[in-house]
């Protein structure tokens, strides 16, 4: 969705995973798929030598992105969860001839919500986006989306564009002579490059505009209800303007029978300690935003496709046939959440997942081994760095959230770890990695550095390949820098 | 070619970050940047906290400057954009619920103060050219921004505006308190008397309720020994005098004021200080012991209570520590704060300190000596010792009082520091950071409080065999009961540095180079 600017995002964050697994044969499928794709560069007549030369670095940079991406953790090619969004996906690609039948799809684990093509006909949809939208008619229009971006080559026109202004001789001219000026740099590189931006940003829009278009007409030939589809515009708004409902997920970890935490609950302010300040409606931000307006977006789309432009009339609903795909996704994101080392997002999405499912053994363990490691963290000063203060990227609920972990003291966070694990469906066992973490905090707590030594050289490993690996390796350097015990040194480093 | 890309590329990953964590300011070049920041107050109370940093150069005299203002848990709400000649230092930003008051000081140009209001948009200016400024005033303010210590002038008065104090020079040095409104226009201003043979110096203990309350030292030349102590009080709205109270006499004995508070429950002022046997001189002579005393909003005595160090105070000693042979000897208390619960007990909270020969200042007095020269190091030092905390209930009764143990420091004062008194000499460690207090954040709505200080012993407990990169001890006193804790601070940053944060909480700073970004943290004081 987000084109190039995504691409570079992308292309950063690749980098930074490395190759940790071996290719399964869906991989090595992907891999395959996009080498052949790669082959198709083709020198554009209308660029110079120079740009032909740089659009092709730039187009082996993205492929190589590409190839990094897949190789790591961070994308999903196969499951239940991956056939599930298979089934929309083929549905569309059936209907519509006109899209290259090699045509594929990745889920990339992330809880942002987004969704992206780099072209190459390859779309990556982010966990969060699935997790968020309501229905099949929702993913799909998101789907149809990226696909449009891929068939108009908008990727590519992109790339183009970027060659063009990197080789304006013009602008680095200009450049230059800012950059040799001793006063105004900033402001002077701004008044050149934030029209050619905001120029570039207009661009970006119109193919926003044409995706959607196209998009939706994808949508109309797979036989998908086209009001449903734009009703994912209205939830993309609601949550931009924080309009979602508020739920309060907070009653998932059943603590409310207890006054004290509930007293740290009501501890929550809505407004901050400075008031409310009125938002720079004047600023960039909206100007640098590549996607318009979705009010916008939904308002074009409802008037081409005849459909009711009545915002209001549009509400998206979850389907109760869905309950094993959410399942899916709540598990998997809940521990994306917790392998970013992100508390406050981890209880978020752990909660909403036991909102649809109350009695998940999986999601129950981990929040409570996750409260049992905070309470840890707490006493050691060291939460703070683990939890966010609010979010503008959430509904009210999450700040609840935030609030409520930043006020908790470390033994209300054993008694909520306590009732988590109370439930009949949260025994640990043995071959839990939530027991084993359990095993290291109570060695921990009760300085028994003997046991712990002989517990990490038999466990540590597996806990090390786990979600939880940051969370042990916070709690033995937090013993190492008390304690000293040189036997903690090759597990901290 | 290289160069451009890197400067497209910059500002394109400039934007890619603007959706970043509010609590991580992104692109900080330089720690220097970084370190100019502070707490935003409202009523005693932080409700924010600002960094300033430099943008860009504007032209050879200007550059422009950034403010963020971030709430008190470092949501960052406003960006105010702002130019100012090079030289400008920001000195103080105050916060009266309505504007935001800007210090700048030029060391050529001389003072600015500029409010803001909430839109970030300038309400007024108010420049007071070098010249005008006492020179005395612009020492002060000099040696305290290069010592990198906090300098606290303006005091919030209301919503409607600001004082704060300066010095002015009179016949001798003297002072004024200025009331400023919200458009940084001069509303009244109160100055000692011109004509005083004394040195008149100032120090704002408290603002509320339409009442300023100060302590204020007299003294006829800078080396005389003696002192005399006031309480003024003014009336906030009108600047005009209620009443300057003396601290005792020659015949009934004088009177050290240390610290002065408005108690909303009873309307009243309570005044803290030491008092000295009538005829001694509070330079030279020891104080027998600390007073309570409460004033109406007149300055009339309501009521006051001495306490002597001997037979009263002095259960202190039996909780040092008993193998520390220095620990007998005599002691003095630097109160650094009063703090009023909700149910009426009073407790004041100080430190203990003692003049001390010190073998160094001795050392380097002799090696100067002998070298022809003077040393500029007092022959005695200054060792600061426990935490107090004495506790009165609402009729000024002792009802309790604890020491708290912490690691003992020493800090070395200029020479001629020894002529002073122990009010004296208390104020001069405060200002040379000798004290380990550190702050206190108030929620007087939630009747609690939490006193912040730093201990030197950073092992955890005792049979620690690590050490906590910062200790911090923290008294906290909720619905009128005081309770003590130690809390280790640590951080993976090279850079890194805690700030007063809101009550419960303290800031952790930490500044990583590479990634040039700057983190703000917040963490638990007490559970």
């Amino acid at each position: 969705m987000k084109l190039f600017l995504n691409f570079a995002c992308v292309f950063m964050t690749t980098l930074l995973f490395s190759q940790t697994k071996k290719d399964t044969s869906a991989v090595l499928h992907l891999r395959n798929h996009i080498k052949t794709e790669s082959e198709n560069f083709v020198y554009k007549p209308e660029l110079t030598k120079e740009q032909n030369r740089l659009l092709k670095e730039r187009f082996q940079a993205k492929v190589k992105a590409e190839m990094n991406l897949i190789q790591s953790k961070s994308i999903i090619v196969e499951g239940v969860l991956y056939q599930r969004v298979e089934q929309i996906f083929n549905r569309i690609l059936t209907a519509n001839p006109s899209i290259p039948s090699n045509t594929k799809f990745v889920i990339y684990k992330s809880s942002d919500f987004n969704a992206f093509t780099m072209g190459d006909n390859l779309i990556f949809i982010h966990l969060g986006l699935l997790h968020s939208l309501k229905n099949d008619e929702e993913i799909g229009m998101v789907i149809s989306h990226e696909i449009a971006h891929n068939n108009l080559k908008h990727i590519e026109q992109s790339m183009i564009d970027f060659v063009k202004y990197e080789t304006d001789d013009s602008i680095k001219r200009e450049i230059r002579d800012i950059m040799k000026q001793q006063y105004n740099q900033v402001s002077s590189l701004n008044a050149l490059l934030l029209p050619r931006i905001f120029e570039n940003r207009e661009k970006s829009r119109e193919h926003e505009y044409e995706a959607d278009s196209l998009g939706l007409v994808y949508m109309i030939n797979a036989n998908f209800n086209p009001k449903k589809a734009i009703a994912a515009f209205v939830e993309m708004e609601l949550r931009q303007t924080g309009q979602v409902e508020m739920i309060d997920l907070l009653k998932e970890l059943n603590y409310r029978h207890i006054p004290e935490l509930v007293a740290k609950e009501n501890e929550y302010k809505r407004v901050g300690s400075l008031g409310v300040f009125e938002k720079d409606t004047s600023k960039l931000a909206d100007y640098l935003a590549t996607h318009p307006y979705e009010r916008d977006r939904f308002l074009r789309l409802a008037t081409q496709f005849k459909q009711d432009t009545i915002f209001a009339n549009y509400t998206s609903k979850s389907e109760v046939a869905d309950s094993s795909f959410r399942h899916l996704l709540n598990e998997e994101i809940t521990r994306i959440e917790l392998e970013n080392k992100n508390f406050t997002t981890f209880v978020f999405f752990g909660c909403k997942s036991l909102l649809f499912h109350p009695n998940n053994s999986k999601d129950l363990k981990r929040l409570g081994l996750t409260f049992y490691a905070l309470s840890y963290f707490k006493q050691k000063r060291i939460a703070g760095k683990f939890l966010l203060m609010q979010s503008s990227h959430y509904d009210e609920s999450f700040d609840r959230i935030c609030a409520f972990l930043y006020a908790l003291s470390p033994d209300n966070c054993k008694k909520i770890a306590d009732i988590t694990l109370r439930n009949p469906n949260t025994k640990l066992h043995e071959e839990d990695l939530e027991y084993k973490l359990k095993q290291l905090l109570d060695f921990v707590e009760k300085k028994d550095f003997t046991s712990l030594e002989i517990f990490l050289s038999t466990n540590y490993e597996t806990i090390n390949k786990s979600e939880y690996s940051w969370i042990a390796k916070e709690i033995l350097k937090q013993v190492y820098q008390t304690e000293k015990q040189k036997f903690l040194i090759p597990y901290i480093k | 070619m290289k160069k451009v890309n890197l400067v497209l590329f910059s500002l394109l990953f400039s934007m890619l970050t603007l959706n970043a964590q509010e609590a991580s300011v992104p692109n900080v070049l330089n720690i220097k940047s970084a370190q100019q920041s502070g707490e935003i107050m409202e009523n005693r109370k932080i409700v924010g906290y600002y960094i300033f940093y430099l943008k860009e150069k504007v032209d050879k005299k200007n550059n422009a400057y950034v403010i963020d203002l971030f709430d008190d848990n470092y949501n960052k709400t406003k960006s105010i954009d702002i130019t100012r000649p090079k030289s400008s230092i920001l000195v103080q930003l105050a916060y009266n619920g309505e504007v935001f008051l800007l210090h700048f000081f030029d060391n050529k140009l001389g003072y600015e103060f500029a409010t803001f209001d909430r839109s970030g948009k300038q309400t007024g200016s108010n420049k007071i050219d070098k010249k005008s400024i006492a020179k005395s005033d612009l020492m002060q303010i000099s040696m305290t921004v290069n010592a990198g210590n906090e300098y606290q002038s303006i005091f919030p008065n209301g919503n409607k505006g600001f004082v704060r104090t300066t010095m002015v020079d009179n016949k001798k040095t003297g002072y004024e308190i200025v009331s400023i409104d919200n458009n940084a226009k001069i509303t009244w201003s109160y100055k000692s008397n011109v004509s005083s043979t004394s040195i008149e110096t100032i120090s704002i203990n408290d603002i509320n309720n339409n009442i300023l309350a100060a302590s204020i030292f007299k003294k006829k030349n800078a080396l005389s020994k003696e002192i005399q102590m006031y309480c003024l009080l003014l009336n906030t709205s009108t600047g005009k005098l209620i009443s300057e109270i003396p601290m005792g006499d020659e015949a009934s004995g004088f009177r050290s004021l240390l610290k002065t508070t408005y108690n909303e429950q009873s309307n009243s002022l309570i005044l803290v200080g030491e008092f000295y046997k009538p005829n001694d001189d509070i330079v030279k002579d020891k104080s027998l012991g600390i007073f309570i005393q409460e004033l109406d909003l007149e300055g009339n005595e309501k009521k006051i209570k001495e306490y002597k160090w001997k037979g009263q105070i002095d259960k202190f000693k039996l909780e040092l520590d008993p193998d520390d042979k220095k620990a007998e000897k005599p002691f003095y208390a630097f109160f650094h704060d009063i703090i009023i619960s909700k149910n009426g007990q009073i407790f004041l909270i100080g430190e203990q300190f003692k003049k001390q020969v010190s073998a160094s200042g001795v050392a380097s007095g002799i090696a100067a000596a002998a070298l022809g020269g003077n040393s500029n190091t007092a022959a005695f030092e200054v060792r600061v010792e426990n935490m107090i905390v004495i506790e009165f209930n609402n009729k000024f009764d002792l009802i309790d009082f604890k020491s708290i143990p912490k690691k003992k420091t020493t800090i070395l004062l200029p020479q001629g520091s020894g002529l002073l008194s122990t009010t004296q000499l208390g104020y001069m460690v405060k200002y040379y950071g000798g004290f380990d207090y550190s702050f206190t954040s108030r929620d007087a709505e939630n009747d609690k409080f939490e006193v912040v200080y730093i201990d030197a012993n950073r092992k955890e407990n005792e049979d620690s065999k690590g050490k906590s990169d910062l200790m911090l001890g923290v008294i906290t006193i909720k619905n009128g009961k005081k309770e003590a804790t130690r809390v280790p601070i640590n951080s993976d940053a090279k850079s890194w540095w805690v700030q007063p944060a809101k009550t419960g909480f303290i800031s952790v700073i930490e500044y990583y180079r590479k990634e040039k970004r700057l983190d703000m943290r917040l963490e638990q004081l007490s559970y």
